[in-house]
């Protein structure tokens, strides 16, 4: 009995100082994606059946995460448009974002919509050599880097959501699976809720237990001090 | 470093300036937006003053009357601060928050503390000045110092 004390009253103290120093310890950032923690908290991965396909290029998305040719973009691109390629770099769109990739993966620059001459991208494609966006009333602008636009008027090869194939889909998995940061199950743990909505009780009880005990350590020794006064 | 930090989103994004606004406050009619690369030579340049590499190899500058603009993302705690920077003759000129995305910290915004890096220029990769810190805002007064600095080395980066 007492070694169990003695290990909860370790692991609250360990995990109290870890908590206070979770930034300067990186805890924050540290995600923990482990198959049976995340079941734990009832989550689980849905990995999309569709994504959009570039050359040889695909993007798959959810709303946490968004993976291209298999590696995660570290923001994800809520809501994706579609993908594009042109003069040797991957243009990846949602509405108000187009986010710019080399050959490489290696991010080249995020376009705003106020780098762009429409207020909202509706519609991104491939013209020749360049990448294509559009409005919902159809005004078409190309461009080479994303840097200079001009309007478009050729044919443009416009992106649209395709069946994943299965490789593709095993690819993104990984990345696609929930994951919580190291602070978060940390302060759980400590509090108590990761083992589910009475997890807290039963800690306040185990902490109203260690009071019981100092208080009656505290009583038997004031009752010692006061009887050997007495004598 | 792949996929490196592209500008997120948190639900607790204060807007305290536009990018448009500022350039326009500064330059009155901004000028056309110019893009430096960043190549292994900046990037080791940057990552002197900066930490880490810069999250992307492509950075959009404006020039206009022997001054350069720069919007830069830096990661505060858990989510990128936009500042803006004004250099002129290698010495910061104007400093803004535009975005302060964090929950915490964002008294970095007020004059007080931004007025401190005006005049400030860079001598062996540090700010030639200390910038006082704000208390429960540490993380965010070093990532506006980061960025000051990398603000002066990629002026210097520009032809």
């Amino acid at each position: 009995m007492g070694a169990v004390a003695g290990l909860f009253v370790l692991w609250l103290a360990a995990s109290g100082i870890a908590l206070n120093h979770s930034t300067d310890w990186g805890l924050d950032h540290k995600e923990i994606g482990a198959p049976w923690l995340i079941r734990l908290y009832g989550l689980h991965a849905v990995i999309p059946e569709s994504g959009f396909r570039a050359a040889s290029h695909w993007m798959i998305g959810t709303d946490a995460r968004t993976v291209i040719d298999g590696r995660p973009l570290s923001a994800a691109l809520p809501m994706p448009l579609g993908l594009a390629v042109a003069n040797d770099l991957l243009f990846a769109a949602n509405a108000s974002r187009i986010i710019v990739l080399d050959a490489q993966g290696r991010l080249v620059d995020t376009l705003q919509t106020s780098d762009l001459p429409l207020s909202t991208i509706h519609r991104i494609g491939q013209g020749d050599g360049v990448v294509v966006i559009a409005d919902s009333q159809d005004h078409r602008f190309a461009s080479r880097d994303g840097l200079d636009w001009a309007p478009y008027g050729n044919k443009v090869s416009w992106a649209t959501s395709q069946p994943l194939p299965a490789d593709i889909r095993a690819r993104a998995a990984p990345y696609l699976r929930p994951q919580l940061p190291l602070e978060r199950i940390l302060l759980d743990a400590h509090s108590g809720r990761i083992i589910g909505p009475y997890g807290p009780f039963l800690v306040d009880a185990v902490g109203a237990v260690f009071m019981l005990i100092a208080l009656s350590g505290l009583w038997i020794y004031l009752r010692h001090r006061l009887r050997s006064k007495q004598h | 470093m792949l996929f490196a930090a592209c500008s997120a989103s948190s639900f607790a994004d204060t807007v305290y300036q536009t990018r448009e606004d500022f350039l326009r406050e500064e330059f009155g009619t901004p000028p056309p937006a110019r893009a430096i690369w960043l190549d292994n030579a900046a990037q080791d340049k940057l990552k002197a003053v900066l930490g880490h590499p810069y999250g992307q190899a492509r950075l959009r500058y404006w020039r206009a009357d022997g001054k350069t603009a720069w919007i830069l993302d830096e990661i505060g705690k858990e989510y990128p601060i936009t500042a803006a920077f004004v250099v002129k003759n290698a010495a910061i000129e104007r400093v803004r928050v535009l975005v302060y995305r964090e929950t915490r910290g964002m008294e970095i915004h007020y004059p007080s503390f931004l007025q401190q890096f005006v005049g400030s220029s860079l001598r062996d990769d540090r700010l030639n000045r200390s910038i006082d810190g704000i208390s429960g805002a540490t993380l965010s007064v070093h990532s506006m110092e980061r960025m000051a600095r990398a603000a002066l080395v990629l002026d210097s980066l520009t032809p």
